[in-house]
């Protein structure tokens, strides 16, 4: 069936209805050849209005039988020619030039003498036109005034889809008859040689759809009749399969006009007769003609005007977000979703979501953000991320019809330059009731000799189908937007990245004393990152060489963020520093440190990771207060320790830490972090700690180069929460 | 960020439920709910809901048991070892060593003082 019916609309498309060598009879075709424009083809009936049949006409000048007043008058422009009132044998007749390849083809049809002119009659139609603003009150005036020009029973405005199916947006009817209004049309009933013909010739007319076809004729009855090209034709015989679907539909006389925008087929002015045969006048269609490509040329602009419209409060909104990305001490995302300029007043959307670094931001109505990570991952499982914008996201991805109520429609672009960034905007589904104008999913196959023919339909009862999972299309501008404001992200990101490395120097100049102290006995690299949320963090780290030659290496961090947090991380730091030099014992230092901490910063809540190490022994002793255990990279690969943990720094007045004793080799390195280098938002942490030892378990070399592919592996830059990682190897002999 | 607190009052005990995410974002919002919370009245917080849980929300944890005349009597937290993600950084804090964690809301209130 499937096949038959491939088979079936591929014999439609294939239909030369440019060339069916007949006419319709409600006028004479003449066709003359050579340089004297002899007649060569005439119409069957052409003795019906010249009072002379074929042999009468052959190699007579065309310019005689209708009695032009030069012999030459055909030679130059038809413009200047058309219309062309002659007087015949039957009486006053319309006439109508134009050439195909070699022929010179007049058309002619019994004209009224006493008509107002046709610019007279279209002036204020196009007026009114001119005054609308919107295009769904454009096509109604459109609609109005083309009824009032033709005095067809219906004439509708037909726009297509970009999927050529066709959708009546504006209707002026005779009352009793049915409304179309809003009824939608399949591609098939137009089919594609059909719409390039509506280019050419903008107006087809059929008075009668019961009539007769009329054949085109040799003149002079000896050579074959050479098949005329009828695409510019007035006359020109419909195919079959169109009368019958006219028929069908009850229709008695039809007449339809192009309307063409950006030289593409924007849709039809679509006009149906049902008391009888209907014929305008060659004037009044050469009136609607008219008024056609006025109307489209405004339509044009109409279209233009909104598209720039759309496109300047984009411009708008863009320019304001990109002074909010400029301000400092904002995340990208924060930047994104402040009031009053959001990312969603650059492209109107439900909601949206910002990914870059660490976690998924949401603004307005979203899928929650682990789901937005599984829906933008599926988007983009391979290595290319081009934008996508759909209508219809299940189509593309089935599993996330769960969140069609909110995200039908998804626009999402990547962040070059960031893994996984990335921002999406959401559309909400909506259902839409599509009623065609009969069921568009039956298509009648007929037989016939030649294989199976399309047959037309012949209810054209209203059936409705209910569209779901589909959201308001993403126009042209606002992905052009979308991508705009991600390269302008990327950009941002840079520039912060620049920017924080110089803070980041500068806070270790200051708050953390000049870089490293160069301590015999171990070989240290640290790199810390403060959050791009808040310029000044609240990690610190130290080293610290005690009296006894062992050294201190200590990495802590304060929860918050802001300046005022760098205040208390430094009295911290200076604290443990005393205690550790007062204390010997890393576990009494982090007792003491807690005892201050609660006395002096009742609110506040620090980690803190302590590992003393002998540099003449295998032998280091860990303390921590609620820290993350540290990282031991080994010639066999990396593991954590396994440290035991006192509770964190200020959650119990009085707290024992306890300490343990490790063994660390020669060339082994040890890593001590904060949690900014592994917790992800959505991500388990122990599942990025495992992560944590894969990426390090390779890792050999200088000790700084180690450091940066731990930050670089663990995707912790441009992070909402400070990043401190040190690393420190024995150097048993004390060289420096 | 979206977060729900609920806060429901009971014979003796206040239960206030968080569902979303605690970060230094909505942590603020938390900590306005306990201080809501009666003086003198028994506090359980349940994060059995909660999705996320960052050290600036840890903090409020903590403070919600300091001896501060307007805090609550006796706190205790739920968090049932099912949401990984929260216990464990609960546990790395050491908050289980200060504030009892309980699996479930039931437990949580039998163990209050009577």
């Amino acid at each position: 069936m499937t096949d038959e019916l491939d088979e079936a609309l591929a014999r439609c498309a294939a239909e030369p209805i440019h060339v069916p060598g007949s006419v319709q009879p409600h006028g004479v075709l003449l066709a003359a050849a050579g340089a004297q424009g002899r007649v060569v083809t005439v119409s069957a009936n052409c003795a019906s209005l010249l009072g002379r049949g074929p042999a009468e006409l052959a190699g007579v000048p065309l310019a005689d039988v209708l009695r032009l007043p030069a012999s030459d008058a055909l030679a130059g422009d038809l413009y200047d020619v058309n219309p062309w009132t002659a007087a015949v044998a039957s009486g006053p007749v319309d006439v109508m030039f134009h050439r195909t390849g070699d022929l010179l083809v007049a058309e002619l049809e019994p004209a009224d003498a006493d008509e107002a002119p046709w610019y007279l009659t279209v002036q204020a139609a196009v007026q009114r036109l001119q005054d609308v603003r919107s295009i769904e009150d454009f096509a109604g005036v459109l609609v109005t005034e083309m009824a009032r020009l033709t005095g067809f029973d219906r004439v509708m405005a037909y726009r297509f889809d970009p999927e050529w199916n066709g959708e009546v947006v504006a209707e002026v009817r005779r009352p009793d008859l049915e409304p179309f209004l809003g009824l939608r049309y399949p591609a098939s009933d137009i089919p594609p040689q059909a719409r390039a013909l509506y280019l050419r010739n903008w107006l087809r007319l059929i008075p009668d759809v019961r009539y007769s076809p009329v054949p085109l004729l040799a003149a002079g009855d000896r050579e074959p009749v050479e098949p005329v090209d009828l695409s510019l034709s007035v006359l020109r015989s419909v195919s079959p399969v169109h009368l019958e679907y006219l028929a069908n539909m009850g229709v008695a006389a039809s007449m339809s006009v192009s309307l063409v925008v950006d030289g593409a087929l924007w849709g039809l002015v679509s006009c149906h007769h049902y008391a009888g045969p209907h014929r305008p006048s060659l004037k009044e269609r050469a009136a609607a003609e008219f008024l056609a490509r006025t109307a489209s040329v405004l339509l044009s602009s109409l279209i233009s005007r909104r598209r720039y419209d759309a496109a300047l409060t984009s411009t708008d909104a863009a320019r304001a977000l990109s002074r909010s990305l400029a301000v400092p001490g904002r995340t990208v995302a924060e930047s994104l979703m402040s009031d009053p300029t959001t990312l969603l007043d650059l492209v109107a959307a439900g909601g949206a979501a910002v990914r870059v670094g660490t976690g998924i931001r949401l603004i307005g109505e979203t899928p929650d953000a682990a789901d937005v990570a599984g829906i933008l991952d599926g988007l983009w499982s391979g290595e290319d991320r081009a934008t996508v914008a759909t209508d219809a996201l299940s189509r593309l991805q089935p599993s996330s019809a769960a969140w069609s109520d909110v995200a039908s429609g998804v626009l999402a672009v990547a962040v070059p330059g960031v893994s996984g960034g990335a921002i999406a905007w959401f559309r909400p589904e909506v259902v839409r009731e599509v009623t065609w104008g009969g069921d568009p999913t039956t298509p009648k196959l007929q037989p016939t000799p030649e294989g199976p023919r399309l047959s037309p339909r012949r209810s054209f009862a209203a059936w409705s189908q209910q569209v779901r999972e589909t959201a308001t299309p993403w126009q042209g501008h606002e992905v052009a937007a979308a991508e705009h404001l991600a390269r302008m992200v990327a950009d941002t990101l840079l520039q912060r990245r620049e920017q924080n490395d110089r803070v980041a120097t500068a806070l270790q100049r200051t708050l953390l004393g000049a870089g490293l102290p160069d301590l015999p006995g171990a070989e240290t690299a640290v790199r810390y990152l403060p959050s791009s949320h808040e310029v000044v963090g609240a990690d610190w780290y130290d080293l610290v060489l005690l009296p006894n030659g062992h050294v201190a290496a200590v990495v802590g961090d304060v929860a918050g963020h802001g300046l005022g947090m760098s205040a208390v991380t430094a009295e911290l730091r200076h604290a443990l520093r005393a205690y550790l030099l007062r204390e010997l014992d890393p576990a009494v230092a982090l007792d003491r440190l807690n005892e201050l901490a609660s006395w002096l910063l009742p609110t506040e809540l620090a980690s803190v990771v302590v590992v003393d190490l002998d540099p003449a022994t295998r032998r280091a002793s860990v303390a921590s207060a609620g820290h993350l255990p540290p990282l031991l990279i080994t010639g066999d690969g990396a593991r954590l320790l396994d440290v035991a943990r006192g509770p964190a720094l200020g959650l119990t007045d009085a707290a024992t830490h306890p300490s343990t004793v490790v063994d660390i080799g020669p060339r082994d390195v040890l890593v001590l972090f904060t949690d900014g280098l592994v917790e992800r938002r959505h991500v388990d942490l122990d599942q990025q700690l495992a992560r944590l030892t894969d990426v390090a378990a390779p890792l050999r070399g200088g000790l700084d180069a180690i450091v940066e592919a731990l930050v670089d592996g663990m995707g912790a830059r441009d992070g909402d929460d400070d990043v401190t990682t040190l690393a420190v190897r024995r150097r048993p002999d004390g060289s420096v | 960020m979206l977060i729900e607190v609920a806060v429901s009052s009971h014979d003796g005990y206040a239960l206030i439920q968080v569902d979303g995410e605690l970060d230094i974002a909505t942590a603020p919002q938390l900590s306005e709910a306990i201080s809501g919370v009666a003086s003198g009245a028994d506090l359980v917080i349940d994060l059995t809901a909660t999705s996320f849980i960052d050290s600036s929300a840890s903090r409020v944890l903590a403070n919600a048991r300091r001896a501060d005349p307007t805090s609550p009597a006796h706190v205790s937290i739920v968090c049932p070892p099912s949401n990984r993600r929260v216990r464990r950084v609960l546990d790395f804090l050491g908050l289980p060593e200060v504030v009892p964690v309980y699996d479930d809301v039931d437990t949580a209130v039998g163990s209050l003082p009577a």
